[in-house]
């Protein structure tokens, strides 16, 4: 393709997108009736100094921000609810299904992770909405989430917690990482079929992560085909050292077998060795296509290379 | 770096003692950890990150002035090297600013003597310059130095390696909303810099587009949109990997019950190193049919292309999930995914791949007073031509039991299963985790606390590890505090001698409980 027709292609795509949402045709309530008859909701309902401190802070009429929040904007139903104040004629979002749910919270926050939410998260076909991690009232937390210690996922997910405690764990009980630094909810990747690209890895590792001039598949495989480095690790926490999946050389033997030579040369008693005390750039290596340690020759140098079975340049 | 943090917090109680009409709470201690251990300091992790010292903290501070400005911190052992900060300012509908700091320390050897310290600062920014519009933005600083030691030791010679590599990430990005459509444009920059090898140095970015619209008049359709081009390229060497990324949705509601939703993903990932270019090609349905807050179960087919022009290997995935609330406090849910990977045209070396999973959960629960669930899930792998199999199981079963004029206590199990035959050998574990803990309610202003950690991981390893806590404190002065807690922890590798490890951390705290 010509990079005029590239650019063509692309400029017409950047149309599209920018042009989606200005010929969308919701309805919205006009921000003067939004303020002012959130205002009579707290005529009956004592919200205003939970709400005060909280994200969902009422929008003042005196001092208007650009976006307005008001009782009104969630809870549907209210003209008839002012006139006859009813519990049933009100809409209360927790009693919505999840898709419901992420259909009101999407009138204002409209995002990808919003979006996926009704569409490619797992979450969204499993009936866990918007209010089963978020806490739209009387919260202070970071994204009004319920649980501010980052761990609020752990209260559904408690396998996955016990992960943590195993032998080697990412540090998530300390409080460096999050479930959402690797878990984002809104790159609309399906993560149960790992469909597409996932750099959730590379985002801290990327010492181990490459590109190499010579890749190991498997790490390339995560780079393009998603899934990569979970083939060796478990992320959550594992029963072996390196949050590895398998102790000793079973790593590498679940995908190869061990040449003859080896055999016979590597895993006597005495010369036993494991795979990755030659193999040691086993992520990609810059050098070496058979990922071996640039440093062997001054290591071993006798053995490895005097002996004449490998060449000092491979 | 410290007196950084130092300052800023400081200033931060200035800034909220000045403000007139405001409302707030936190907490401000300080107190002192003692840390003393013994044996292998390389091979416990949960506490490769303990340090000895003076902490001063700032927990769970949120203030509001009275013009609708939010201040947040929570700022954990600043003046420690375990540090964890993080710090917000928000004024709602406005905008909003979020920054964070933190450490984490990983030991390798033995006394401790070589390890990597990552530190991670970052913040992000957002700005609604009119109702339809967000401006964010953001950035991230990554330094990881220090000495790291091989997974095994090269024929008795254990030699560490320096690393010493730093990495910034910064975005910025512009979202439009308007009557339930969106449109959002984001850039990502990033800039690795590795002082130890230059020639690994390289630089990447993203450019992401992402749309979404309901059709006007059938707004029960909602058609989406993304498209992501990603490099990452090496200074030195020119060498680049580059992916572009297309993806387009559809998601129908016919009626309330049915939801209907299909995508496609099609991505090119290609390099200047060799000629060819992998090709991922997708398309996934799914049909959910849910009665709100009853019951629901949900199908779902994906096909996918792996194509690298040399080799193509199809997948065959399908998909089945339902969940059931028969009353107010039970639940149950299950699961079960099946996936076929057949290598069409040329090879691979893992040849076809199967992979399923099932998950069998139920959960009762009553927030008043606990709740008890119990998870089954198995998976298995298995690669035919290869000659491979994994067999994984797990079962776990948490509950808590919370008496308000009492306190709560928190207790689960989780035994897992796994066994791997690989070409030559075979690795088979089987781990216990049993947990608990207990809090106590205050009782003339005393309360106290008690859990631990027991893992137990048996078959081809032989490992043992526990965590007991204690924790006691007393209020006096009606908003002051003091804490004492104890921590034990052990560690022994029954296989390999000089893998043990105990250590005693005893952290003293005292606490003022601010409100304003």
């Amino acid at each position: 393709m010509s990079m005029k027709l590239k650019l063509s292609a692309f400029i017409g795509v950047l149309l599209l997108f920018m042009i989606a949402p200005m010929i969308s045709a919701k309805e919205e309530i006009d921000r003067d009736v939004l303020i002012k008859e959130s205002a009579t909701c707290l005529d009956c309902h004592d919200m205003a100094a939970s709400l005060a401190s909280s994200a969902h802070r009422l929008s003042d009429a005196k001092a208007p921000m650009p976006v307005a929040v008001g009782c009104i904007g969630c809870h549907d139903g209210w003209k008839v609810h002012i006139e006859d104040p009813s519990r049933d004629n009100i809409t209360n979002p927790r009693s919505l299904s999840n898709f419901d749910q992420a259909g009101v919270c999407g009138r204002c926050h409209l995002n990808p992770h919003q979006s996926s939410m009704y569409s490619s998260d797992p979450h969204s076909r499993t009936d866990v909405g918007c209010l089963s991690c978020h806490k739209v009232h009387d919260n202070h937390n970071r994204f009004l989430v319920k649980d501010d210690g980052d761990n609020y996922c752990g209260s559904c997910h408690t396998s996955v917690l016990s992960e943590f405690k195993r032998r080697s764990v990412h540090p998530l009980e300390s409080g460096n990482i999050g479930c959402t630094d690797c878990h984002y909810s809104g790159d609309n990747q399906d993560r149960l079929f790992a469909a597409g690209v996932d750099w959730s890895c590379q985002k801290c590792h990327t010492d181990q992560a490459g590109p190499y001039i010579h890749e190991h598949p498997v790490v390339y495989e995560h780079l393009v085909e998603g899934n990569g480095c979970t083939q060796c690790h478990e992320p959550h926490g594992s029963a072996n050292d390196r949050l590895l999946k398998q102790a000793g050389d079973g790593i590498c033997t679940q995908c190869h077998g061990v040449p003859p030579l080896h055999r016979t040369q590597h895993s006597g008693l005495g010369s036993k060795m494991a795979c990755v005390d030659c193999h040691s750039m086993i992520h990609g290596s810059n050098e070496n296509d058979k990922f071996l340690d640039p440093d062997l020759g001054v290591k071993l140098f006798p053995d490895c290379y005097q002996s004449g079975c490998h060449d000092i340049n491979r | 770096m410290k007196s950084i943090f130092l300052f800023i917090s400081c200033g931060l109680l200035l800034l909220t003692g000045a403000a007139a009409f405001a409302d707030g709470s936190g907490r401000v201690s300080v107190g002192y950890t003692y840390v003393d251990e013994v044996g292998n300091r390389s091979v416990n992790y949960r506490t490769f990150n303990q340090y000895e010292g003076v902490g001063l903290s700032l927990e769970k501070f949120n203030y509001l002035f009275d013009n609708g400005l939010r201040l947040k911190a929570d700022i954990n052992n600043l003046t420690m090297n375990n540090r964890n900060v993080v710090v917000g300012l928000e004024k709602s509908g406005l905008f909003g600013f979020q920054g964070y700091n933190n450490q984490y320390r990983r030991t390798y050897d033995f006394d401790g003597a070589s390890f990597t310290r990552r530190h991670r600062t970052g913040g992000s920014v957002w700005f609604h310059p009119h109702q339809y519009i967000r401006v964010f933005g953001g950035g991230e600083y990554v330094g990881k130095s220090g000495n790291m030691l091989p997974l095994f030791d090269l024929g008795g010679i254990t030699t560490p390696h320096e690393v010493d590599y730093t990495q910034l990430c910064y975005n910025a990005g512009i979202r439009l909303n308007h009557r339930g459509g969106m449109f959002q444009a984001e850039y990502r920059g990033g800039e690795y810099h590795d002082d130890i090898n230059p020639e690994r140095d390289q630089s990447r970015y993203r450019i992401n587009l992402y749309g979404l619209m309901p059709v006007p008049r059938y707004e029960w359709l909602v058609l989406s949109g993304q498209f992501f081009h990603f490099e990452t390229k090496f200074d030195e060497t020119e060498f680049m990997i580059s992916t572009n990324h297309v993806r387009g949705g559809a998601m129908a509601r016919p009626t309330k019950r049915i939801a209907l939703n299909y995508y496609f993903i099609f991505d090119r990932t290609s390099s200047d190193n060799d000629v060819v270019a992998t090709d991922n090609i997708a398309h996934a349905f799914y049909v959910t049919y849910s009665l709100a807050k009853l019951a629901g179960l949900t199908a779902g087919y994906h096909y996918g292309i792996n194509d690298d022009y040399e080799d193509e290997v199809n997948s065959n995935a399908y998909y089945f999930y339902g969940w059931f609330k028969p009353g107010k406090y039970f639940e149950f849910r299950g699961e079960h995914g099946f996936r076929s990977e057949n290598v069409e045209d040329g090879s691979r070396l893992i040849g076809d791949e199967d992979r399923s999973r099932f998950k069998l959960s139920a959960k009762y629960n009553r927030p008043d007073q606990g709740s008890i669930s119990l998870k089954y899930e198995g998976r298995n792998r298995e690669n035919d031509q290869l000659g491979t199999e994994i067999e994984f199981s797990r079962f776990a079963i948490d509950a808590t039991l919370i008496q308000k004029s009492y306190g709560t206590l928190s207790a689960g199990y989780a035994y897992s299963n796994g066994d791997y035959d690989n070409l030559e050998d075979n690795f088979e574990f089987r781990d216990h985790s049993v947990y608990g803990d207990i809090t106590t309610e205050e009782y003339k202003g005393l309360d106290g606390g008690f859990g631990f950690v027991y893992y137990r991981s048996q078959r081809d390893l032989d490992v043992e590890s526990f965590t007991l806590r204690f924790k006691a404190g007393y209020r006096f002065m009606e908003d002051h505090r003091f804490d004492i807690e104890y921590n034990v922890d052990n560690f022994d590798d029954f296989l390999v001698r000089d893998k043990y490890y105990t250590s005693n951390i005893v952290e003293f705290k005292v606490t003022k409980i601010l409100s304003f």
